[in-house]
């Protein structure tokens, strides 16, 4: 059954068509939305695996590649995405369903894009889903708003960035070696939108408003199938700049650095959960940055501990929210949290493990310490925010599609060569 | 391996039975995991190497030090949770804090190779979190951070121990600039786990926000890991060309510390602080002996982390018993009670000379061979002469506190003298007072068993 | 017999009687205890007899095939010679006699078994300590006899100044004990070996180290200046307790231990400093212990002061040895004579004490001013305290006038001032035993009421008119010897001195003159030493401890909990915890560019 790359593109955009047609026509059935936007995720998954390897290209410009860790990153977030929408399913509103395949459709194109064009494509067309998700919800309309703005800026950047690296003719995201200065304004619009897109500081403040104010299908949702992408690849594009000096690297790393304290240390002081974990977003795009910097200045590349961190930090992220909507379902927030914190044998220790090794391993001890220190921060506002729930609330609020989540985090713990597997 | 899986699944089976109340069968299963968990003495290594690509083993094997340190951990645990019970001063998840802090000992006295034991160091200090959680939530959260901030440390210098290939216990690291590093922050990581100053804040606080048994589980067991791991790291890993200095500026550290908690332990007033102040100064002392890579004053350091495992609980078992009797924690209202308590006053005894290091006791075996050791080594005599000067000062606060609170009459007024409290209140502490005697006169089996240690 | 069976009976034997007589004592009573401490004493002095006795001479290695518990197969090092013999015999004797006495003065206290118990570790401590040839065992028996000591001037721990006096004796003999151990440590490390004979090869340079540790060590436990407080206070403590242990026998381990030196190592450190140190503390202590004790009107705290003068003119004797390599025997012999009158009196007090302390409470019982003439209606009290107090005046034919007058003549060879002080302290020696004297058997009661003593109990009868006694023959029996010395004109001088004392007191007395206020309460309170040490040194140290221990531990908490509060409270100022303004935002946006694009500019170029 395997299909051309192409094929299996369209394959893919009919699939999404017909799954978003059925939930918008049988609006009245939530059940049925539900499980339409599941099977999407499941066949696209599926799919995916299947064409491991191969690119898209289109008159010798290369679009689309399906590369094993991209492939690997995405099946994972499906899986995760699939299990918050079950477990979110009574949250599922009439408008937001027709939204979810189009959200993935999204993300495939954010992940496995390899021009700037596709991932313009990817990015426009999350953020028209994900503000229509958001428009869904009465007292929601202002995060919407916010969002939709930051997503203007941040695609219009992307756009004028894109458009002047064309112009310079660099197609893709690897081997940039000239500097001129059209290429010089491309690339930092195109890094500023990015960072826009992320939350990087000082690009963040949008970032906490959403995520306290945001519904919480939307905003689980947007953290799975926009955020982690958009981290992925800004990652790739800051590892790719080979001719990166030790400068620029100090002021990435310090703009990273910037990220993750003025993340963990607002987080610090937040009372609310929702606003917390939004400024916990903030600092993982610090975190990313500067396993970025890392990569480029040593040339080692290792894309697999970037997926372990993003996947588990933005798979703790989700299921945190998801819990912390109401008391009754507030129950797994905790193993969510813990790995979000970084404790074995959750997912998130062995990510920060990779990290912190990573970071070692290639010669830079003095990133691992820093990253160690915001990881210390982190543990404390979440450990305050643990030691406040009462004990009953603690069991509440399992189900078989939280405990199979926390099985899923548990397991990657253990053994995260799972991903591999898969990829 | 086998018996560190059944040891597992038998402190498993406590952590369970303890979930239900069970007093007896969780002491029982406690006790068995224990005894399986010294037979795998000697049992060889096993490994599994877990996510390859970062090149982090996973292995287990068990020697001198790890027996005693389950021992102790069973040991204390079981005493712990039949006088807590005795004493009233259960919570409601008390069994499942104290069996977990159990299980997570067994695994890391098991551990042999870096990544797994930093999973059960972290495991670990989250069960004696939610120990300290039980009593007072403010200070749980300080000790953690605290505590997670050292264990942050120590994740960092693992992972400069990974990048040279030095994961196992038994390899070697060429000291160049990281390898430093990683020293250094091992170091810092144990100064904080053992309490030693100026990393002690949160040691007074905790021990006294708990009640008797619980500041038992978290002194006799918890700090006494914090020995065994930085034992571990240093001489599991062999630091080749190591700058004098950072072992100087450790053993300095450690110097101090042992002064400064003796100090304030003498002239400390409530029964808990001075037993804080006493760990910070024993912290010391262990510091100072492992820091400086000698192997037998390493093992002097082990039989005091042994010694202080049996003798601080010992001592906080009798401090909440003293409270119980006389109302109040605070030696200014003690005195004379050795003519109406006898037998807790014979028990104190144990206690008072025991923190002293007098001979018969326990400390003395361990703190004589630091002094011996360190002396052997050539260092700076002035600095064997301030551990010294610290062991004089150990014996005055010991004495002090006993004779304030058994001996001395603080003013000639007639005043009710606290009963004996009843017999079944003692047997605990009887029991750890013995033991401590047993240590001290029988000091021959403990080193051997750390004698033959693997490399 | 041979060393071994020395060893078992003088050591092991009142070592394993001690327990016994705590667990008898309790389980079936006093007789008990009584019983198990008269009976192993009477062994440890007859076996001490022996040993004098004995031809055995030199060191011997006994090696115990009774080792339990220890790996090894323990070796127990003794050495033979004079010196411990005496000291040994001296113990046996004293110790015998002493418990013989508390049978009858300790009838009443219900803490025998205690008691006993200790003073039966306190024998088997001090003999060992006198025997051993090995330096670790050595300061294990010293520590050994200061717990004792310790415990039994703490025996009635229900008075608050019992127990203070108990941990001053600690605490300061503790000073000196840790300097001792400093000693012990550092000559280990240069010589490794523990034995003390072996002391005689070591370098001149490690010999004055160890000797001037144990000297400090000495000076505590002999209560010699500056280390001295503790004895007058130590005399809360039962009284036969004062008699063996602060009089007789633990006072004397430091004698014992600076003898033992001066015999070893006289010829490696003679020519230092070390000698004139030995004599000068000595002199100066003989001198202003007995102005002290000239002033007091406790019987105890006078007897106190005494035997710290006492001391004094042993340690000067022992420093002119020591200056001019010569024997120990002249001290010896004081030491003999000491132990033997300084006993005495103290048992005869007891006694006073024992009878009146029922009516008049502790603290009176001891006032000379209140006891005045009780003793004149006894004539066993009467001829003891007139035998004690003689000999301690050095009125011949008391064993003090000789071995006094030798041990000035000897002190003369080696440094004339030291001897010169030494014969000033005779006079006023003699004026503070003719007021004991004088108290006790010649004065009238102030007022009537007190009733004079007539009987002596038997066992405390015995024990003093063995003492009284002894006052009279110890010299030809005991110790080196008596030597008359041909000086016979310094004889006639030193008579002449004590007498003068005596007869200038007595006139005193009978002409109702008072001292002025001021030199009384200076004297009284022995030159306000003791009140500086507490009242201005251990507040001092107290204080610097606090800042040492609590002050530097809670500084660096304040720091980390400060640091931490402004950290937090400065964030919750400056961080947002709404939702804030989008056009705000947007400022922030165009500001991170505007900044973005500039650093690329500058760099990529």
């Amino acid at each position: 059954m395997l299909l051309e790359p192409e094929l299996s593109l369209i394959t893919l955009t009919l699939i999404v068509l017909v799954c978003s047609l059925v939930s918008a026509l049988l609006r009245s059935r939530k059940l049925v939305a539900a499980l339409s936007s599941l099977v999407a995720l499941m066949l696209t998954a599926v799919l995916l695996i299947t064409q491991k390897g191969k690119t898209i290209t289109v008159d010798g410009l290369p679009l689309l590649s399906f590369d094993k860790h991209s492939i690997a990153m995405l099946v994972l977030l499906l899986i995760s995405s699939s299990l918050i929408i079950a477990l979110l399913w009574r949250e599922i509103d009439n408008v937001v369903t027709p939204l979810i395949p189009w959200t993935m459709y999204a993300s495939i194109m954010i992940a496995l894009s390899i021009n700037p064009a596709i991932l313009i494509l990817g990015l426009e067309l999350g953020a028209l889903s994900i503000t229509g998700t958001y428009l869904s919800h009465k007292g929601s309309e202002e995060s919407a708003v916010k969002y939709f703005f930051t997503s203007i800026l941040a695609g219009a950047l992307i756009i004028a960035g894109t458009a002047l690296l064309i112009s310079n003719h660099v197609y893709s995201f690897t081997g940039i070696s000239t500097a001129t200065p059209s290429l010089i304004f491309g690339l930092t619009f195109l890094i500023t939108g990015l960072a826009l897109e992320v939350g990087l500081a000082p690009f963040h403040p949008w970032l906490p408003d959403v995520a306290a104010n945001a519904p919480v299908l939307g905003i689980t949702l947007a953290i799975l199938l926009v955020d982690a992408p958009t981290l992925y690849v800004f990652f790739r594009l800051i590892s790719a700049a080979k001719a990166m000096g030790q400068i620029l690297a100090w002021i990435l790393a310090i703009l990273a650095a910037a990220s993750m304290a003025i993340g963990e240390f607002s987080a610090l002081v937040q009372t609310s959960i929702r606003r917390m974990l939004g400024f916990s977003m903030v600092s993982d795009a610090g975190y990313t940055l500067l396993l970025g910097v890392a990569c480029a200045l040593s040339g080692i590349v290792s894309f697999n501990v970037v997926i372990y961190f993003i996947t588990s930090s933005n798979m703790a992220l989700a299921l945190a929210l998801a819990s912390a909507r109401d008391k009754e379902t507030i129950g797994p927030i905790v193993p969510a949290l813990l790995s979000l914190m970084g404790l074995p044998p959750f997912y998130g220790f062995t990510a920060k493990l990779s990290v912190i090794t990573f970071f070692a391993r290639i010669g830079y001890p003095w990133m691992a310490v820093i990253a160690s220190f915001f990881f210390l921060v982190a543990a404390a506002y979440v450990m305050r925010y643990l030691m406040t729930l009462s004990r009953d609330s603690v069991l509440k609020g399992y189900n078989i599609f939280s405990l199979i989540y926390v099985t899923i985090l548990l397991l990657l713990g253990l053994y995260p060569g799972i991903i591999n597997l898969v990829g | 391996m086998i018996w560190f899986v059944a040891s597992m699944m038998a402190a498993f089976s406590a952590i369970v039975t303890s979930i239900y109340n069970k007093l007896r069968a969780t002491v029982i299963l406690i006790i068995l995991s224990t005894l399986l968990g010294i037979l795998g003495y000697k049992g060889g290594s096993y490994c599994y190497y877990w996510l390859k690509q970062l090149g982090l083993p996973m292995c287990i094997a068990v020697d001198g030090a790890s027996v005693l340190l389950v021992l102790l951990s069973g040991i204390v645990s079981a005493a712990a949770l039949v006088a807590a019970r005795m004493l009233n001063e259960e919570r409601e998840q008390l069994g499942l804090a104290i069996t977990s802090i159990h299980f997570t000992m067994i695994g890391l006295a098991y551990a042999y190779s870096l990544p797994l034991f930093y999973i059960f160091w972290e495991l670990m200090l989250l069960a004696s979190s939610f120990l300290v959680y039980l009593w007072d939530k403010r200070i749980a959260i300080q000790f953690f951070i605290y505590m997670h901030a050292g264990s942050l440390l120590l994740l960092v210098a693992i992972g400069i121990l990974a990048s040279e290939k030095a994961t196992i216990f038994g390899s070697s690291v060429l000291v160049t600039g990281y390898g430093l590093v990683a020293f250094s922050l091992i170091l810092v990581a144990f100064a904080i786990k053992l309490g030693v100053f100026p990393f002690h804040t949160w040691l007074p606080r905790t021990y006294t926000s708990l009640p008797g048994s619980s500041a038992a589980v978290i002194s006799g067991i918890v700090t006494s890991a914090g020995a065994y791991g930085l034992y571990r790291l240093l001489y599991g890993i062999k630091w080749l060309n190591l700058p004098q200095s950072v072992a100087f500026t450790g053993f300095w550290l450690g110097a101090t510390s042992a002064i400064v908690g003796a100090l304030a332990a003498l002239l400390a007033r409530r029964l808990g602080f001075i037993a804080s102040y006493s760990s910070i100064s024993h912290g010391g002392f262990m510091y100072a002996g492992l820091v400086s890579l000698s192997r037998l004053a390493a093992t002097g350091a082990l039989y005091i982390m042994f010694a202080h495992g049996i003798v601080k609980p010992l001592f906080f078992l009798l401090a909440s018993i003293l409270a119980k009797q006389a109302g109040s924690d605070d030696i200014r209202d003690m005195g004379l009670y050795a003519k109406t308590m006898p037998l807790t006053a014979f028990i104190g005894f144990v206690t008072a000379l025991s923190l002293a290091g007098a001979p018969v006791f326990a400390f003395f075996p361990g703190e004589i061979t630091v002094i011996i050791a360190l002396a052997e080594a050539a260092l700076n005599p002035i600095a064997v002469a301030i551990l010294v000067t610290a062991l004089f000062l150990a014996a005055a606060y010991a004495l002090r506190y006993w004779l304030r609170v058994f001996w001395r009459p603080v003013v000639m007024v007639p005043r009710r003298l606290p009963s004996e409290p009843p017999r079944r209140l003692l047997l605990v502490p009887l029991t750890l007072a013995i033991i401590a005697i047993v240590a001290g006169v029988l000091p021959a089996p403990i080193f051997s068993l750390l004698g033959a240690m693997l490399p | 017999m041979s060393p071994a069976d020395y060893l078992g009976l003088l050591i092991f034997l009142p070592l394993l009687a001690s327990p016994l007589a705590l667990v008898l004592g309790r389980a079936i009573g006093r007789r008990a205890s009584e019983l198990v401490a008269l009976s192993a004493s009477f062994v440890v002095l007859i076996a001490s007899i022996l040993l004098y006795l004995s031809s055995l001479e030199g060191v011997y290695n006994v090696a115990s095939i009774y080792t339990p518990f220890i790996p090894a197969k323990a070796v127990f090092s003794v050495v033979v010679d004079d010196l411990s013999k005496t000291f040994s015999i001296i113990i046996g004797l004293i110790g015998f006699l002493v418990i013989l006495y508390s049978i009858s003065y300790m009838e009443r206290d219900p803490g025998y078994a205690r008691y006993y118990a200790f003073m039966l570790l306190f024998i088997a401590s001090m003999q060992g300590l006198v025997l051993t040839n090995n330096i670790a065992a050595l300061y294990a028996f010293w520590e050994g006899v200061g717990l004792c000591s310790f415990a039994l001037i703490g025996h009635y721990y229900e008075r608050p100044r019992a127990g203070i006096a108990g941990v001053k004796a600690f605490v300061t003999t503790r000073l000196g004990d840790v300097v001792f151990l400093a000693g012990i440590a550092y000559t280990y490390i240069h010589t490794h070996t523990l034995s003390l004979v072996a002391l005689k090869e070591t370098s001149p340079h490690v010999a004055s180290v160890f000797f001037a540790s144990a000297l400090i060590g000495a000076i505590a436990k002999s209560a010699q200046l500056p280390l001295h407080v503790w004895l007058p206070d130590a005399m809360e403590g039962p009284t036969p307790v004062s008699a063996l242990i602060h009089a007789a026998t633990m006072v004397k381990a430091g004698v014992y231990l600076v003898a033992r030196l001066v015999l070893l190592l006289s010829s490696l450190i003679a020519s230092t400093y070390l000698p004139s140190i030995v004599m000068w503390v000595g002199a100066i202590t003989a001198l202003y212990a007995a102005l002290s004790a000239l002033a007091q009107y406790d019987a105890k705290r006078l007897l106190a002061y005494s035997t710290i003068s006492q001391l004094g003119y042993i340690f000067t004797a022992l420093g002119a040895a020591l200056a001019i390599i010569g024997s120990v025997d002249t001290a010896l012999g004081h030491v003999i004579s000491h132990a033997v009158f300084k006993a005495l009196l103290f048992l005869c007090v007891g006694v006073v004490i024992h009878e009146l302390e029922p009516l008049l409470g502790p603290e009176t019982a001891r006032d000379l001013r209140r006891t005045a003439g009780v003793a004149r209606r006894s004539p066993i009290l009467v001829l003891s305290l007139f035998c004690g107090t003689m000999a301690l005046a050095g009125i011949p034919p008391f064993n003090g006038f000789w071995t006094k007058d030798e041990l000035i003549i000897f002190v003369s060879k080696a440094s004339l001032s030291a001897s010169i002080v030494l014969l000033i302290t005779s006079l006023i020696t003699a004026a503070y035993s003719f007021k004991l004297f004088y108290y006790l058997v010649l004065a009238r009661p102030e007022k009537e009421g007190i009733e004079a003593i007539t009987r002596v109990p038997v066992p405390m009868a015995t024990a003093l008119l063995v003492l009284s006694f002894l006052t009279l023959v110890s010299p030809i029996l005991i110790g080196p010897g008596l030597h008359l010395s041909t000086n016979i004109a310094f004889m006639g001088i030193a008579l002449a001195l004590a007498i003068t004392g005596i007869v200038l007191v007595a006139e005193a007395y009978r002409r109702r003159l008072l001292a002025p206020r001021y030199i009384y309460s200076m004297l009284l309170e022995g030159f306000y030493i003791d009140r500086f040490y507490v009242d201005y040194l251990v507040p001092s140290l107290r204080f610097v401890f606090t800042l040492l221990g609590i002050g530097m531990l809670r500084v660096v908490d304040a720091g980390l909990d400060t640091s931490i509060k402004i950290i937090v409270s400065e964030l919750e100022a400056t961080v947002p915890r709404r939702s804030g303004r989008m056009s705000t935002y947007y400022a922030l946006y165009a500001l991170g560019m505007v900044l973005l694009v500039i650093a690329a500019f500058t760099l990529l170029r």
